[in-house]
């Protein structure tokens, strides 16, 4: 009950009773109240005795005498540090004489898709940090069917303030349909200055920026134990016919090759994609790449249908994949960690977020027993293209304090946080989280992070995951689907392109 | 705290408590007539009050401070708030229409001020219409004042409040003539309950959303009241000019607050056609009622116009044409309001006489016409559309795009309507097993219905019956030999081998399946010449539930070789209302006066109170399958293996035993209905019997269960296999959920059938199975009616079970789920929309019958 608190503190002070540092600190605020408010004082009195005869006693010090205005959002401490909290209210009061709007007493909500505790446990500790500082909350929410929920809210007026869509695709949607609100000139100088310029490209749709980043993802990696491989004499492939020939070496060994799994709720089918995506710039390049991502070749090209059927085939091989929930299509990729770790399978093609999933401390690349590393996913020509993909944060309210919050979301000082809070929950392994921010602090990064900034400067071309790219009803629609039953052995490859094809908007 | 500040929070509480409680005691004794106020109540009030007052001062701040106790006070005010509102809006209309035949200035007053509320609100809350200029600083200007403390919020509700309650007991209090008296106890409740909002709640709201949300539909409430009081003080031939002028006044600010995105692009043709047609239609229609035909022309136009300028035509046009639409639809309006004379009064007191019904009516009209006829119009005017986007423009355009989203459905689109595997059905393992249960079912009717007797008795039925079961077994075996071989590649030579064989004893079944059609037909005609009994099928005994289950298998194998979406929602209808109906109709006439009935009937009854949601995620980790060799973590998974596990031990022996001696129950069971003559019991020890031996003969053979190294060497993968029918291990949970019901409803049903009948059938020697089949089952016809019927209409909206399980992979998406990827995954309106009018008009048909049979009733 801040706002009762205030009343019952204010009533305090008109009535003579107030005294103490926090009303000396505050008297210049109570004076303005007062001036905006002169003519109601009579009455204000009156309820004031009301609110505070009525009001709730949750942080009052037994000699009612040194009282604080906190936030919900910023004091966890009660009252009892009133010292602490006296200390806090002077820093926002400088802050407030600074540039930035007063956003004390806003709140900001976001919505997106990460959703699982390290990930949503690190973003509100690093948006708490923000939200303290500027006496503001903000809450975020995060869902497997981000996705499809963001529609629904979006039609229904109800969707959160800020967004966070892992496809471009989605945000180009929105942004055309007028849900989003274009991100002003400041916050786009923000970002810029945050990231690659590259980065805000993304979220801009018909020449008006609509989405900023605030982090980034490598998909070309396949994770394995280094350790392992060494005992089983197995060497990281270089090429994809060193891969597969690799693979038919662990079958003949007796160990499964693969871990996967597809299953992701509203979104499965997703990691299928991935792979397509990873094979599609190796087989056929970038600028394949590009004219299929834009529809300049039908899906049921047949260089894309080979794609597909590559992978059915290495996936379909007697032995290959190992599936936690028995099918691939029934997996979910996240259950693929567990399998990993403990031998059931030697490699397993994830972005650099499928950290997040290992268990509890395992160590990362650091040659101990047990540690994950990731292997770049292997090329066919000695090209070397990497998939990138992203989330961009983009708007559906314009307000001083949402913008504030995207432009923190870009910043720096929210990666370091983000990571610091996610390798401390995972106790110590690798955080999964991943970013392209400039002043990202490198001490925060273990080797093995280090080593996919290493992936990223030594890519040749680069090229944003492509169903995020893709109108949503093929990147998140059939794609997905169509792709699922591909796998499930439901469809052929080509009845499935065939499917995608005829489902392009 | 200190006590000083405890006595004084507790003094000032009481005197708060003490004066609504009183307030609100007076209002009541006054509304219903009391003189006194007694002190007893007033009390009372005081006392209950406190302790609220106390409760949530003292204990409960913390506590409503944390986020799910203020979603609890929020719906607790909005219930409260909700209830006050619809007595408010209840008494409040029958005030209003008091005052047509007392004062006609007020009544018209009011009725324009209430008619421009509601307008302007509506419009200002589907987004229509923007506040442009002055929205933002007005908006601003209050939320700095209002947002400055809490403090402010807390007066700020109760000075809204109370203006809001005086309004009220001023209009009340002119019924009594007490205006003022009235006003001022409504202002003192007001500002209570106000306070008592900005006290609690008010900080939770954003005051500028709430400032914005009143402020247009209060500017429309003024302009309507006044346009209202001018309209009822002047006569012809000023009336009709004002009216006209004012309602395009109105019409202009409208037409200039509207979004540029909704606003019409008028095309000339469209609004001339309608508006005159329309026109005609109206002065049609008034020259048949004797009514004047000008007013009738212009109601007519109205109607035409809005229809021609906004229905039919395109949006985002020009800030003048919406304008200009708007001025002619207000002066349209406004002119038809203007161009009847002052009434009489009696024609006055007519008003106030004719408005007693629709007040009464008001509420439901509402709530059918927001809830069902509004969405389901727009919903259909939807599926003819397609969105679009313009060149250059933001937001999204429908266009009309014909039967385009239909054709998509049913003609183009294979994943939504697919017959094109139709042939497999023959060769399908239910189709096939249905026919011959179809088959022997019929051949046990003929000889039945032959003796053209309802007891049952020697055996030169029971030859036929037990030859055509001892078939259906050995066919039931064949079949699983090559369903076992399909799924495994070393097999694969069974299958090659056992096909040949296979197909013949099909051919053979086929065959006998169309001799013994033909003997019935012969038989029938020949029983109906020479008995004259018309009783020569009779299926009511066992062989009817054979029968029965025969079709059930026939239709599950027809609907196993369609595919798609709508098919698959059909096979949800049939499978899912059939088991329900059948299993709630056993459970409940089983469990009927038996021991533990209640207990047997709660546990069955339970899982109804589950949500499809959860249950669709607690039968998916049911079905959870590990890959081999890792701990099977779902229950029927780890059942499977472990019979498997004991078809391959020594252990196996013992199993066979005790399905030897369920064998032998079983038979018992059917000598038993020998020696009494009751087919029923025959055929069910047998139809027991068999499967069992069956299983028994699988045990001892050890292929029972998902078996190590033999044919079944697998786990089961319930909803990801096997297609299509993984769709009945989906629909199994709806199954899970709806049985409850259905037996519910029977149960009351059954114990609702005279216990006469059941006493007279006894003692005239019927065995049970005749009273259920002959006495309970008619009773209870208009029951089953109502649970079959209602099933249907809950499973062709099955979405929740499929969403969590599936999510329409694996070929089990059903229409309310792809509807909902389509409208919003996808977000293609039009296709979604088509697909909710394709569920609706599914739906229509199922409940008309309801309808239909519910009058015929009271009829």
């Amino acid at each position: 009950m801040v706002g009762l608190q205030a009343v019952r503190e204010d009533a305090r002070r008109l009535m003579g009773r107030g005294s103490g540092n926090a009303g000396i600190q505050n008297k210049e605020r109570v004076a303005m109240r007062l001036s905006s408010l002169k003519s109601l004082l009579a009455l204000l009195f009156a309820f004031a005795l009301v609110a505070a005869a009525c009001s709730g006693d949750d942080t009052a010090s037994d000699d009612g005498e040194e009282e604080t205005t906190t936030t919900a959002a910023a004091s966890d401490d009660g009252g009892d540090d009133s010292a602490d909290d006296s200390m806090e209210e002077d820093d926002s009061m400088e802050e407030d004489d600074g540039a930035m709007a007063d956003l004390s007493g806003t709140t900001v909500t976001i919505s997106g898709p990460e959703n699982s505790e390290v990930d949503v446990g690190a973003m509100q500790t690093a948006l708490d940090a923000f939200a303290a500082e500027n006496d503001m909350t903000i809450l975020y929410s995060g869902s497997r069917s981000f996705s499809d929920d963001i529609g629904v809210q979006a039609e229904a007026g109800t969707a959160s303030d800020l967004a966070i869509f892992p496809q471009p695709g989605k945000v180009a949607d929105f942004a055309r349909d007028g849900f989003l609100v274009p991100v002003p000139a400041d916050t786009v100088a923000v970002a810029n200055s945050n990231w690659s310029p590259d980065w805000t490209g993304f979220g801009t749709v018909d020449g008006e920026v609509f989405a900023v980043p605030s982090k980034a993802d490598l998909k070309s990696l396949v994770w394995y134990q280094p350790a392992r491989f060494e005992a089983k004499g197995y060497s990281v492939p270089e090429t994809w016919d060193e891969f597969k020939t690799l693979a038919d070496e662990m079958i003949a060994n007796g160990d499964t090759p693969l871990c996967v799994g597809i299953e992701s709720g509203g979104a499965t089918g997703w990691a299928f994609t991935d792979w397509m995506e990873d094979l599609m710039l190796r087989f056929h390049g970038p600028d394949v790449y590009d004219q299929w991502v834009n529809h300049d070749i039908p899906f049921n090209d047949p260089r894309v249908v080979e794609v597909m059927q590559e992978i059915l085939d290495l996936w379909n091989t007697p032995g290959m994949v190992f599936a936690s929930g028995g099918t691939i299509a029934t997996t979910p990729f996240a259950e693929n960690a567990e399998p990993l770790v403990d031998g059931t399978c030697m490699m397993h093609r994830q972005a650099n977020f499928f950290a997040g999933n290992f268990p509890e401390g395992t160590p990362a690349n650091d040659g101990s027993e047990g540690a994950v590393n990731a292997f770049y996913f292997p090329t066919v020509d000695g090209s070397r293209p990497i998939l990138v993909a992203g989330t961009l944060v983009s708007s559906f309210r314009d307000a001083p304090e949402v913008w504030a919050v995207m432009e923190y979301m870009t910043s720096a000082e929210y990666a370091n946080i983000r990571q610091e809070t996610q390798v401390a929950t995972l106790g110590g392994s690798t955080s999964g989280f991943l970013s392209a921010v400039n002043g990202w602090d490198s001490a925060n990064l273990n080797d093995l992070e280090k080593s996919f900034l290493q992936i990223f400067a030594d890519a040749e071309s680069a090229r944003f995951d492509a169903s995020d790219l893709m109108p949503a009803a093929v990147g998140s629609g059939t794609f997905w689907t169509e792709g699922t039953a591909a796998v499930n052995g439901d469809k052929t490859a080509q009845e499935a392109a065939d499917a995608i094809e005829a489902s392009w908007p | 705290m200190g006590a000083l500040e405890a006595i004084g929070r507790v003094v000032v509480t009481v005197l708060l408590a003490g004066g609504i409680g009183l307030i609100v005691r007076t209002l009541v004794s006054r509304m219903v007539g009391e003189k006194r106020i007694r002190l007893a109540d007033a009390v009372g009030a005081i006392v209950g009050l406190y302790m609220i007052f106390y409760l949530l001062g003292d204990r409960t701040t913390r506590f409503l401070d944390s986020g799910e106790a203020a979603k609890a006070a929020s719906t607790l005010w909005g219930v409260v708030l909700g209830v006050s509102v619809s007595a408010a809006l209840f008494v409040g209309a029958n005030v209003l229409f008091n005052q047509a035949s007392k004062n006609y200035t007020m009544f018209k007053t009011a009725l324009g001020a209430l008619f421009g509320f509601v307008t302007f609100g509506l419009l200002d809350g589907n987004r229509l219409i923007q506040w442009v200029q002055g929205r933002e600083s007005v908006a601003d200007g209050l939320h700095d004042v209002v947002n400055a403390n809490s403090f402010t919020l807390f007066l700020f509700s109760s000075l809204i409040m109370a203006a809001i309650a005086s309004a009220y007991g001023f209009a009340y209090g002119i019924t009594k003539d007490e205006p003022v008296r009235f006003m001022s106890i409504a202002a003192g409740v007001g500002a209570g309950l106000g306070a008592l909002w900005g006290l609690f709640f008010a900080e939770r709201i954003p005051v500028d959303t709430a400032i914005n949300v009143i402020w247009t539909p209060l500017l429309g409430a003024l302009l309507g009241g006044a346009l209202g009081y001018v309209l009822s003080r002047l006569d012809q031939p000023l009336r009709l000019a004002v009216g006209a002028a004012g309602g395009a006044g109105l019409g202009a600010l409208i037409g200039g607050l509207m979004f540029q995105a909704v606003s019409p692009r008028l095309e000339v043709t469209s609004f001339i056609v309608w508006t005159v047609l329309v026109a005609a239609i109206g002065a049609g229609i008034a020259r048949l009622r004797g009514t004047s035909v000008v007013n009738g022309a212009l109601t007519g136009a109205t109607i035409g116009w809005v229809i021609g300028a906004f229905v039919v035509t395109g949006t985002g046009g020009p800030r003048m044409e919406a304008i200009g639409a708007c001025v002619v639809t207000g002066a349209l309006a406004g002119g038809r309001f203007g161009s009847s004379p002052l009434p009489s009064d009696v024609q006055r007191t007519d008003i106030e006489n004719r408005s007693r019904g629709p007040i009464f009516l008001a509420p439901a009209a509402f709530f059918i016409g927001a809830g069902l006829i509004i969405p389901l119009i727009r919903t259909i005017y939807l599926s003819f559309t397609e969105s679009v986007r313009r060149e250059g423009i933001r937001g999204r355009f429908t266009e009309y795009a014909g039967l385009k989203n239909y054709r998509e459905i049913f003609l183009e689109n294979p994943t939504s309507f697919d017959v094109g595997e139709w042939d497999t059905m023959f060769t399908s393992a239910p189709f096939q097993l249905g026919l011959l249960f179809v088959v022997a079912a019929l051949a046990i009717g003929v000889s039945v219905g032959r003796r053209s007797g309802n007891s049952v008795g020697g055996s030169n039925w029971l030859v036929p019956f037990l030859g055509i079961l001892a078939l259906i077994t050995a066919f039931f075996e064949l079949r699983f030999i090559t369903s076992d071989g399909t799924e495994s590649a070393q097999s694969d030579v069974v299958e090659a081998a056992s096909t040949p064989i296979w197909r013949y004893g099909y051919l053979i079944l086929f065959a006998l399946a169309g001799v013994a059609l033909l003997y019935a037909a012969v038989t029938r005609r020949g029983a109906a010449a020479t008995t004259g009994t018309g009783h020569q099928f009779d299926l009511a005994g066992g062989q009817g539930g054979v029968f029965a289950l025969g079709l059930f298998l026939v239709v599950t194998g027809v609907f196993a070789s369609l595919r798609g979406t709508i098919f698959n929602s059909l096979w949800w209808v049939f499978t899912v209302t059939v088991l329900s109906t059948v299993m709630g109709l056993a459970v409940a006439a089983l469990a009927d006066r038996a021991k533990m009935e209640n207990v047997a009937k709660s546990i069955i009854f339970m899982p109804l109170a589950i949500s499809f949601v959860g249950a669709g995620i607690i039968w998916r980790f049911m079905f959870i399958a590990r890959p081999e060799g890792r701990p099977q973590t779902g229950v029927l998974n780890w059942t499977w293996l472990k019979i498997g596990d004991l078809a391959n031990s020594d252990w196996k022996w013992l199993g066979v035993l005790v399905l030897l001696a369920l064998v032998a129950a079983a038979l018992s069971m059917s000598w038993v209905g020998y020696k009494k003559n009751a087919s029923g019991l025959i055929g069910t020890g047998i139809g027991l019997a068999l499967p069992l031996l069956w299983l028994t003969w699988r045990l001892a053979d050890g292929r029972l269960g998902g078996v190590g190294e033999r044919v079944l060497d697998r786990t089961l993968f319930f909803i990801s296999d096997d297609l299509p029918y993984n769709n009945l291990w989906l629909m199994v949970v709806l199954i899970w959920i709806q049985t409850g019901f259905a037996m519910v409803i029977f149960s009351a049903a059954i114990k609702a059938v005279p216990s006469e009948f059941i006493e007279a059938a006894k003692v005239d020697g019927a065995t049970d199975a005749s009273i259920f089949w002959r006495i309970i089952v008619p009773s209870i016809l208009p029951t089953i009616g109502v649970v079959t019927t209602t099933l249907i209409v809950t499973v062709l909206k099955v979405f929740d079970i499929v969403r969590v399980m599936t999510n329409g992979n694996f070929e089990t998406q059903v229409i309310a789920n792809e509807m909902f990827v389509q409208a919003f995954s996808n977000r293609n309106v039009g296709l979604g929309s088509a697909l909710a009018v394709v569920l609706f008009v599914s739906v229509v048909p199922v409940v008309f019958v309801n309808v239909r049979r519910l009058q015929h009733e009271e009829g």
